[in-house]
């Protein structure tokens, strides 16, 4: 199972930065090739598909790090136990945040999938919509191992 | 929407991300106005995501962390100790001079205050420096790295006022000499009182003006690339970000061949957190802003403003008064995303430009970083350092008055700001 999740994650972090990658080629070479007088559309629209994606994909990754702006200032000077309260509750609701955003999410994109994609006919739209229920799901795992492991270990893994 | 901002500070109380709180208030919204579709948050947090305009952040972010990687600020730190090495205050007047150049390539201020604490910090202690006046230098400097182009802030800024960036950045030049000269005076009237010595003793021969010159010419190039590119109209913002992170790899492979596979990797991972952290906030912004346009709000506190003056230069001074004490507490790029929607039509009714409110508005924001107690760069250089925040605190007020003086000077004579834009762009 461990090994499982830690796979997830290298998987997780390549794309994500093989999507950023993607994104710098495709937008420079629609600069370049505007500058040549031969503009191409698609590689903008492209570039915001993927950004969609790369934007969940890295936010779950700076989760699991720890690196998401928090302010702490008053959590740090409560007693450990009340502290404990605190991080299990601001991350259960976190829980039933990303849960309604993984259902209606999904529901979004189901419904939207005969949209297309910025006009162009054969790409359905609910490509991009269904980054954001599987960015949240990334998000609940992680969440939820956040939860496990204060509940096991006592103290806030940072 | 009461509850919302009330749900909104409990939860940033209670230790959650802002980006969680942020979005989690938002929604509840939504409960509130069970009239309204329970999909549109999600719509709109996608929706900030396909906005062309704020794909520059993740590129400028890529870009700024190749060029940390690319062995640029070896060259500069030699550049900067020919130019400011004679300057009473030593390693402090070079390590501002760094930070001003710095400023050139990387748009962010945290990741250049943590960087340079990591260079010199303790080469500054070595000299004798004490702790907390070299954690103000260094937390300070930082200050010029986001008003010199690139900067994420005023991307930040120009996206959601929608006001033109590449006036934005243009305008950034002169206030940020300002601010650069106004902590070197500081340093030079500090260091004599403190006996900090300079650091080199010799007037640099011309040969070695000229290697150092030549040294850091690609980075010192870059912004000017940046604003002829958007002055001619060649690129986009989005594309000036491609482009600065070919550039980036380019310099670091081809010039100064210190770009190598695992500073590669490193500096590729590193722009992974980066970007999640301000790309996550922005999305999630999203649902919170719908609320705000709902229900008013920008005029609600429009109105309570101008009852209070209708004067523009002092409501701008009041709206950076409640920034700064804002900054103290919340971190710079969520006050942008947040507050530009609602200061920025209020200032635009009293006549002010919109250029020189997203100055005053950045520097304004980013002075939050510096001040306890919640500052994301003085966290940073005190915790590198191992330096309390209360010495922190203490010797750095010298450098917060320098400060402040330049901002209320950029408050009170546009022109300062807007010379360099109308002369690029043209009047508005």
């Amino acid at each position: 199972m461990r090994k499982l999740y830690a796979r997830l994650c290298a998987v997780e972090g390549l794309v994500a930065a093989a999507f950023l990658s993607l994104m710098v080629a495709l937008i420079f070479l629609g600069g370049v090739a505007r500058m040549l007088g031969a503009p191409l559309n698609w590689t903008t629209d492209a570039a915001t598909c993927l950004f969609a994606w790369a934007c969940f994909l890295c936010a779950d990754i700076a989760w699991r790090r720890n690196s998401l702006m928090a302010i702490t200032l008053v959590v740090d000077r409560l007693p450990p136990a009340t502290r404990k309260v605190c991080d299990l509750a601001s991350h259960l609701i976190i829980c039933a945040f990303l849960l309604y955003a993984i259902g209606f999410g999904t529901w979004l994109a189901w419904t939207s999938r005969a949209r297309s994609f910025q006009g162009i006919p054969e790409v359905s739209y609910s490509w991009v919509t269904m980054s954001m229920p599987v960015g949240a799901l990334l998000l609940l795992l992680t969440t939820a191992r956040k939860i496990r492991d204060e509940l096991r270990g006592g103290g806030t893994p940072d | 929407m009461l509850i919302v901002l009330g749900a909104f500070v409990v939860l940033l109380l209670m230790g959650m991300p802002v980006a969680f709180a942020i979005g989690i208030s938002g929604a509840l919204f939504f409960v509130q106005h069970p009239e309204l579709p329970p999909t549109i948050p999600i719509q709109l947090t996608i929706s900030q995501t396909q906005n062309f305009a704020l794909l520059a952040v993740p590129l400028f972010i890529l870009a700024g962390n190749f060029m940390n990687h690319s062995g640029i600020t070896a060259r500069l730190l030699e550049l900067a100790s020919v130019a400011a090495g004679r300057l009473k205050g030593g390693l402090a007047q070079v390590s501002i001079a760094l930070a001003t150049m710095m400023g050139g390539v990387s748009g962010s201020c945290i990741a250049d205050a943590a960087m340079q604490t990591r260079m010199l910090g303790n080469e500054m202690l070595k000299r004798g420096f004490s702790r907390g006046y070299a954690a103000g230098v260094l937390s300070f400097g930082s200050l010029m790295t986001p008003i010199i182009p690139p900067g994420i802030g005023f991307i930040l800024y120009g996206t959601v006022g929608q006001v033109s960036i590449g006036r934005l950045f243009a305008a950034g030049f002169v206030p940020a000499f300002m601010l650069w000269a106004a902590l070197a005076f500081t340093i030079s009237v500090t260091a004599r009182r403190r006996g900090y010595a300079p650091e080199r003793k010799t007037r640099p021969t011309a040969g070695e003006v000229a290697r150092a010159i030549w040294g850091g010419a690609w980075a010192i190039l870059f912004p000017v690339i940046l604003l002829v590119g958007l002055r001619f109209g060649v690129f986009t913002p989005s594309e000036i970000g491609a482009f600065a992170v070919v550039y980036a790899i380019l310099v670091g492979t081809v010039a100064y061949r210190k770009l190598k596979g695992a500073g590669f990797r490193e500096a590729l991972e590193g722009s992974l957190v980066d970007v999640g952290a301000v790309m996550f906030l922005l999305a999630m912004s999203g649902i919170f802003g719908y609320g705000i346009v709902f229900e008013r709000i920008p005029e609600v506190i429009s109105g309570a403003m101008l009852g209070v003056s209708e004067n523009p230069q002092l409501v701008l001074a009041l709206i950076v008064a409640a920034i700064l004490l804002a900054g103290c507490f919340i971190d710079g790029s969520v006050l942008i995303i947040m507050l530009t929607p609602i200061f920025l039509p209020l200032v635009t009714t009293l006549g002010v430009d919109p250029v020189h409110f997203g100055l005053v508005f950045v520097v304004a924001v980013t002075i939050g970083n510096f001040t306890p107690p919640v500052g994301a760069a003085m966290f940073a250089v005190c915790s590198i350092l191992r330096c309390p925040v209360g010495a922190y605190t203490r010797e750095s007020l010298p450098f917060l008055v320098a400060v402040a003086a330049v901002t209320l000077l950029l408050i009170f004579v546009p022109e300062v700001v807007l010379f360099v834009p109308n002369l690029i762009f043209g009047n508005p």
